[in-house]
């Protein structure tokens, strides 16, 4: 199988980052995955001595495999040294992006002096949303969180995660957000979720994240089925990526392409 | 190969627009994907105070095709009994569905046993449906999945008929691995191993690629992806090939 995707979502996990390599390359191998973006996680509320080796364990991935793996620099955005692990990630260690997962909500101020820096190196920002019903983080961001953080820095470019959990919910909240993108790593049932984001969004707003190690041939399966034109599918499974991901790439104070 | 599809649905759900609603929509989607046939229920039968009516539409529209209807029952209902035996001249299901989480009872409740018996009687398979959605993502209607120690211990009660678990996890499986592998009667569909990246890979040296059949849960679900977990599962050619028919579990289903 070639499916020629970019992966801009995977992770490995901080206690089995070695067996998650694998399975993540073996992946790459067996789906014929162009590239994978990897972030590394360990539990909600990383301590700074957690975060920075969290980092070390993706550089060397990223280092070690650099024909098919790159790297986010995880970020805590509470923590003290937040902007200079933000520094190190981006200018010593060769990451193209910035991960906020769930240690604060995302529109928590807090967060002001990461992202003011990430938009000088002019990489994107990923930041996990997950409305749920079971079991909610109470620092878990959602679609209106993702918002408020957009329109606060419309020269952002901002990665909603998992179309925000419950897509139906999530997606109208982030429509009028230019500089919000969605990767479509949702549920991994759903049929229709994906298709309903691209005609809420329109597909040069949404890119191919799977989440991995979690499953990756349902998230490709929902996109080779859905009946996208050859086109669109290029752009959500690979050239939305490239061209979000392009330092280049910048957003004026309107959200819009400079 | 003849590939069967013994988990699809025909019909919308109540919380989301469903874009391959109508039958006409799943044997295009199944011819596209080289899917020959395979057994259907019916959505609207979950919802409806008498699940006959859509069912009795399902098995009109189906009829004259590769396709078989397994019929959707409520057993909390008082009059499923008389429906399943109207059913069996007028529906001629190939199996009977029950969806616990749905319609609030338990696997071991009283009002199970009477159906129980009308499929020994009549030798129907039973699919018991663990879950709908993702159980994360439900709005305004919250069904409970069905708790792994309730499948198990049901198997180890009840036996004289075929069981087909729908859209139950590996991890799932792996705890009742060992009532399954006792029981040379019950089955599970593809559905829902979706955990990780290679679950049919993790299925088959433990032999529990054995009673796997392929169902997709389409329209809910997308068919391809779980097509695909099969297909590009790292496992020899002519095991896939007893999934994707299944012809194991077609010999269960009611002639």
């Amino acid at each position: 199988m070639k499916s020629n995707v970019i992966d801009m979502h995977a992770h490995i996990w901080d206690t089995r980052n070695e067996s998650d390599e694998r399975k993540l390359l073996e992946a790459a191998e067996r789906y014929g995955i162009d590239r994978i973006f990897v972030s590394a996680l360990a539990g909600w509320y990383p301590d700074a001595e957690t975060v920075e080796r969290l980092n070390q364990k993706t550089e060397r991935f990223a280092k070690a495999h650099s024909d098919c793996i790159s790297g986010y620099v995880y970020v805590s955005p509470e923590l003290p040294n937040a902007v200079d692990v933000l520094r190190r990630g981006i200018e010593d260690q060769g990451m193209i992006g910035v991960k906020f997962w769930v240690s604060a909500l995302c529109d928590d101020p807090i967060v002001n002096p990461v992202v003011e820096r990430l938009i000088e190196y002019g990489v994107p920002l990923l930041i996990h949303a997950f409305k749920k019903v079971v079991q909610p983080i109470p620092t878990e961001s959602l679609a209106h969180h993702v918002a408020n953080l957009a329109r606060r820095y419309p020269e952002c470019k901002i990665i909603m995660a998992h179309m925000g959990g419950n897509c139906y919910h999530g997606i109208p909240i982030v429509r009028d957000c230019p500089n919000i993108w969605v990767d479509h790593s949702g549920t991994v049932f759903r049929a229709d979720e994906l298709r309903y984001t691209v005609e809420q969004l329109g597909a040069e707003r949404v890119l191919f994240g799977t989440d991995m190690p979690g499953p990756f041939v349902s998230r490709y399966g929902q996109l080779m089925e859905a009946p996208f034109t050859d086109a669109e599918k290029r752009m959500i499974g690979r050239e939305n990526t490239l061209k979000l991901f392009d330092t280049r790439f910048r957003l004026n104070a309107k959200g819009e392409p400079v | 190969m003849k590939i069967m599809d013994f988990d699809a649905y025909v019909g919308g759900w109540p919380f989301h627009k469903v874009r391959n609603r109508t039958f006409a929509d799943l044997q295009r989607l199944h011819e596209a994907n080289g899917i020959v046939g395979g057994c259907v229920s019916s959505t609207d039968a979950i919802f409806f105070n008498d699940p006959y009516e859509a069912d009795y539409d399902l098995a009109q529209e189906i009829a004259g095709t590769p396709y078989r209807l397994v019929m959707t029952v409520n057993p909390s209902l008082e009059g499923t009994l008389p429906q399943l035996k109207r059913a069996m001249s007028e529906l001629k299901p190939a199996a009977v569905r029950i969806l616990p989480g749905f319609h609030g009872y338990k696997l071991s409740d009283s009002c199970l046993v009477p159906v129980f018996e009308f499929l020994r009687e009549q030798g129907l398979p039973l699919y018991i449906t663990l879950r709908g959605e993702d159980e994360r993502m439900t709005y305004l209607f919250h069904p409970q999945p069905v708790p792994v120690e309730d499948v198990t211990a049901f198997l180890q009660r009840e036996s004289g008929f075929a069981v087909f678990l729908s859209n139950v996890r590996l991890g799932e499986l792996q705890e009742m691995k060992e009532q399954i592998k006792h029981r040379g009667d019950v089955f599970y569909g593809a559905c829902g191993l979706k955990d990780g990246l290679f679950p049919v890979d993790d299925m088959y040296p433990e032999g529990m690629t054995q009673k796997l059949v392929y169902g997709s849960q389409q329209p809910l679900y997308t068919l391809l992806s779980s097509l695909l977990f099969i297909t590009e599962a790292k496992i020899p050619e002519e095991e896939k090939t007893r999934i994707l028919e299944g012809k194991h579990f077609l010999s269960k289903l009611k002639a």
